[in-house]
């Protein structure tokens, strides 16, 4: 490279040396090089062309020939191709580009130095879409003053003078923290306001260098709800508050610029948008302008003060979560978010950062959307921060947490209870869906695997408006909650969800949906994923398949499934008929819509369980309905539990039913009914301590199930852990005194207690609660015997054998009565009906005690090779 | 821009593209005009996070300066010459007068910081283009404006073709060794006279 430079520079030595001549002959350039001729150019452009063709190595022997002792020619055509050698990447980018560097540092040159009235301006600040700024020495006091011009744009008189009326009512503002205007005034047409000079950096940039910590959030926000409470006290709204309108000097010191500005901002985004469109300035300052507004404000709706405190609200997001709060791609878009989006949680923007609950609480209310619902006062805000920082300096709040704590309050989000969405319109027809949307919620969330999801029947309970929904997730022991409202109008669906951390309160995520009716089905996608994504869970891409998971293309089937499901959980008599309707309903819609199918199956085997229907006829239904769930889709949980308990209760074969039972847990390991009815079936079998394990891990995943609770309490029974079972049945009526089940249970453990009183007292409270079911009533017979009052219990025996003509009586429950009297003969013809009509009850046949006295009668032993298991 | 310019400017470019040289005179002032308000906004607010687009500008000139809709499709190459050559003189003006201020040592804070010190590079880099494209065009003026359509304008080799009307490869090859040369010119230790 340095020869070439060499050759280079002699080239244009020599061209420096020689007088300037014109000589156009092609003969005699050789002789007059000391100015390019066209002629000349064109015999070293084709050299050069021609030399760059050849290889390098090649190129001294081509102009060696070439140039046949013309040195200069020679040293020229060399030159260039050494030229050649560097031009890469020169002139590649436009002039514009490399000149933007340039121009853009110096700021504008012919404005240095120019008096402006007392002022001269000694540099550009800056420039934005309201004008340019300058930093210049006030001559008369000897003071450094910004002066800001007005855009030229400005130019309707009307505004002009509305302006400087505003901007004189603000440089009576006298604050530490506004900054002070000194001056209005107009020079060449154009208007200046000449205010207080701040040195420091912006918020904007501070926070995009090193983000705050609450501490620093907390003591600025202070000064600047301070600034904002001595302007509004005065009446001067500043309607532009945003992070580059802050500025910080070095020791924290804060300062409002430019109120008294108002007048010349564009009011509303269309405004902002047609103006700076018009004025060509760049989308991004018209983003600038936009990402701070109000509601109100974007929508060019009246404003007072307290838009101030909403744009003072993005700040102090922007401040903790790094990020603003809402987001667009467009200030349409931006709008739209403004007007209609919750910003996620601070905890999921900014996960390596722990804002105290009260902080983002503060937040969330200045960012209300609805003026009414923020702070009504910058005062009321001043006092909060206040409270904050005192409660922080005292120990009592706490500004950050350990590390692990603050993992953990980033992501581990783990169990997660889904509660009925709340209907807010007038048709009470539409209760359905508030649980309907929940339970498929439930279900997408379940089948992702990662989350313990408390299951439909779980949360049905809190189907009410004022419940809360942090002491339900208390409740229901889960980490957070998803709750909100639904609004059905004019065929669309308006749906409100947050996902709320039940430790603290916080929000993580929250959503607003809107979509036709018929579109219900996206309504679930979107909220589901979004759940999930709130959740930070990174999901597979089968995971994500199964959480957009759907069974049917078909809204009314759908829809009737969900109606069915509302029903079934209520797991009445009733419920469970009326759930039979719609689930038959959906398949009518939908022939292959397998949850529908399953739901059909869950309500026989209810009502087959608690004696509503013969055995067979429900279990048989159910397990039609079951297998053909699994034949739409193998990989339903539900089905398999429900053939499971088909298998077991009907069949009576054991090893299928535990393989449906495992096969269910195995999909979905969070499903407690599973656990449950599998515990039941390892208590029947003997197996007490499986069974009890089953029976807790359905009490994890569904711990304020009633059904569950008392179902553990049968299963104690069953294994003969009678103090466990006792707990099982009070926690039951502790959370309903009036479950019939738990009373039963209860009686029964305490007839094996020896306890006989306390038990009729559980029998008849059974009996009356159920509204004189045949089960109770026989356990009632059955206490009576033993605490020595027979009369009674042949009384009941009557009544049953009376009920029998009119309802379906199991014929077990005559057979324990007939067991407890002694009459051994009576009590065995009665278990052969049982056997006949293929009692689920002899499932437990094994273990139930109350049989113990028959257990070494050869018929006994017979019976129970018949029903399958090993005397 | 007026709607009074904008009629102005499409009959200066009308009359110039029927071969009215002094329509031509009195169009670069008014097409510079707006060129050079738009370029000192776009580079001064959007250096942050912009990359600039020259042909961007140049079109946006010609969309806010012409009424396009009187237009002929080979009057916008016209007008783009225009604007290249309105685009150069806005940019090496800034420069020069950036090269005089350091010579003349004005009595202002000078910031030492490297985007400075890289500014002033190419701010005389830019100035001795321009002297270089000068003398380019005395004996090689299509060089000289393949290069002025190129750098300045922001054309793309298509767009510098239809202008001079020739064909890209031609461009391509011209633009080329017009760099060739510019660069030996410019990076000579004496420069040129």
């Amino acid at each position: 490279m340095e020869h070439c430079e060499d050759l280079a520079s002699q080239g244009n030595h020599q061209s420096l040396r020689h007088p300037v001549t014109r000589n156009e002959s092609i003969d005699e350039c050789q002789f007059d090089d000391s100015i390019m001729t066209p002629a000349r150019w064109q015999k070293i452009e084709s050299l050069l062309q021609a030399a760059l063709e050849c290889k390098p190595a090649g190129r001294g022997a081509f102009l060696d020939e070439a140039c046949a002792g013309d040195e200069t020619l020679r040293q020229d055509v060399e030159s260039l191709l050494a030229s050649n050698e560097q031009v890469d990447g020169f002139l590649e980018s436009p002039a514009l580009e490399d000149a933007a560097g340039l121009l853009s540092h110096e700021g504008d040159k012919s404005m240095i130095g120019l008096a402006i009235g007392p002022y001269t301006i000694l540099s550009q600040l800056g420039v934005g879409g309201m004008g340019e700024v300058y930093l210049a020495s006030d001559s008369r006091l000897g003071r450094k003053v910004a002066l800001k011009f007005l855009p030229e744009y400005l130019t309707d008189e009307d505004r002009v003078e509305r302006f400087k009326q505003e901007a004189r009512v603000a440089s009576a503002l006298n604050h530490p923290n506004v900054a002070t205007i000194y001056d209005i005034g107009e020079v060449g047409g154009a208007i200046y306001i000449a205010m207080e000079y701040v040195e420091g950096q912006t918020l904007g940039a501070r926070r995009t260098r090193q983000p705050f910590d609450s501490a620093e959030l907390v003591d600025i926000v202070t000064q600047i709800a301070s600034a904002l409470d001595e302007a509004h006290t005065r009446g001067i709204t500043h309607r532009d508050i945003k992070a580059d309108n802050i500025m910080l000097t070095e020791r924290g010191h804060a300062k409002v610029l430019d109120f008294g500005l108002a007048k010349i901002r564009p009011s509303t985004a269309e405004d902002a948008l047609s103006k700076f469109v018009a004025r060509q300035t760049a989308p991004g300052m018209v983003m600038g302008t936009v990402q701070y507004m109000s509601p109100e404000q974007a929508l060019g709706r009246p404003l007072d003060h307290r838009t101030d405190i909403f744009s003072l609200g993005v700040v102090m997001y922007e401040m903790a979560a790094g990020r603003l709060p809402f987001h667009g791609a467009t200030p349409s878009e931006m709008v739209d978010q403004i007007v209609h989006a919750e910003p996620v949680s601070i905890a999921i923007a900014r996960p390596e950062y722990y804002a105290p609950p009260e902080l983002e609480r503060m937040i969330r209310k200045c960012l209300e959307k609805e003026p009414d619902r923020r702070y009504q006062s910058a005062r009321d805000l001043l006092i909060d921060l206040k409270n904050l920082k005192r409660d922080t300096d005292s120990g009592e709040v706490a500004w950050s947490v350990g590390s692990t704590q603050r993992a953990e309050a980033a992501a581990a989000v783990k169990s997660i209870a889904v509660l009925p969405l709340r209907r807010l319109g007038s048709d009470e027809s539409d209760d359905y869906l508030g649980v309907g949307m929940a339970d498929a919620l439930i279900t997408r969330l379940s089948s992702t695997r990662r989350l313990m999801v408390r299951p439909t029947s779980a949360v049905t309970k809190y189907d009410n408006a004022l419940q809360n929904a942090l002491a339900a997730g208390q409740e229901l022991a889960v980490e957070s909650v998803i709750e909100g409202h639904f609004r059905r109008s004019a065929g669309r669906m308006r749906v409100t969800v947050q996902l709320v951390r039940v430790g603290d309160g916080s929000i993580i995520w929250a959503g607003k949906f809107d979509e036709r009716f018929t579109d219900i089905f996206a309504l679930e996608d979107s909220i589901s994923e979004q759940v999930a994504d709130a959740l930070t869970l990174s999901l597979t891409r089968e995971e994500k398949q199964l959480l957009a998971k759907r069974h049917t293309e078909n809204t009314e089937a759908h829809q009737a499934y969900l109606k069915g499901r509302y029903y079934w959980n209520k797991r009445t008599a009733d419920g469970l008929k009326k759930g039979l309707e719609c689930f038959q309903q959906a398949l009518a819609e939908d022939w292959n819509y397998a949850p529908a199918y399953v739901g059909l199956a869950d309500s026989f085997n209810l009502l087959g369980n608690l004696g509503h229907l013969p055995p067979s006829d429900a279990f048989g239904r159910a397990k039609q309905a079951a297998s053909r769930a699994l034949q739409l889709d193998d990989s339903l949980a539900e089905a398999h539990a429900s053939l499971g308990y088909v298998k077991w209760a009907l069949d009576w074969d054991w090893t299928g039913a535990e393989q449906e039972y495992k096969r269910a847990i195995e999909l979905d390991p969070g499903y407690a009914t599973a656990h449950q009815w599998y515990s039941l079936f390892l208590a029947g079998m003997g197996r007490p301590d499986e069974a009890i394990t089953e029976a807790r891990r359905a009490q994890e995943n569904d711990p304020v199930s009633l059904t569950v609770r008392a179902a553990a309490g049968m299963v104690f029974y069953l294994c003969r852990a009678y103090d466990d079972a006792i707990e099982q049945c009070k926690g039951a009526l502790e959370m309903d005194p009036s479950f019939y089940l738990a009373h039963l249970y209860l009686s029964w453990v305490y007839d094996q207690e020896g306890r006989h009183e306390e038990a009729i007292v559980e029998a008849r409270a059974a009996v009356d609660l159920s509204g004189g079911a045949v089960l109770p009533l026989s356990s009632l017979a059955f206490s009576h015997v033993l605490s020595g009052d027979r009369s009674s219990a042949k009384q009941i025996l009557t009544d049953l054998d009376a009920v029998s003509g009119r309802t379906y009586v199991p014929a077990v429950y005559s057979a324990v009565i007939h067991t407890a009297l002694g009459e051994t003969d009576a009590a065995f013809d009665w278990l052969e009906r049982a056997y006949d009509e293929r009692s689920n009850w002899l499932t437990l046949l094994k273990v139930d005690p109350k049989v113990d006295c028959l257990r070494s009668d050869p018929r006994f032993q017979d019976l129970m090779r018949r029903v399958g298991f090993q005397p | 821009m007026e709607a009074l310019s904008q009629k102005q400017v499409t009959q200066l470019l009308l009359d110039w593209s029927d071969g009215d040289n002094a329509a031509l005179n009195r169009l670069i002032p008014l097409v510079y005009q707006e060129l050079k308000r738009m370029a000192r906004y776009y580079m001064r607010l959007e250096r942050a996070d912009h990359t600039l687009q020259t042909s961007a500008l140049v079109n946006e000139a010609y969309i806010r300066l012409v009424d396009y809709k009187k237009m002929r499709w080979q009057d916008r190459a016209h007008f783009l010459a225009v604007a290249a050559q309105a685009m150069r003189r806005i940019l090496v003006e800034h420069a020069r007068a950036r090269t005089r201020a350091k010579r003349g040592g004005e009595a202002r804070k000078v910031s030492l910081d490297e985007a400075a010190t890289l500014a002033d590079g190419k701010a005389a880099d830019m100035v001795a283009l321009d002297e270089a494209l000068n003398g380019l065009a005395e004996f090689d003026p299509r060089k000289s404006q393949i290069v002025e359509l190129r750098y300045f304008g922001g054309l793309n080799i298509e767009e510098t073709a239809e202008v001079i009307g020739v064909s890209p490869a031609t461009v391509k090859r011209e633009w080329n060794t017009a760099k060739i040369w510019l660069h030996r010119e410019i990076t000579s230790p004496s420069g040129t006279p």
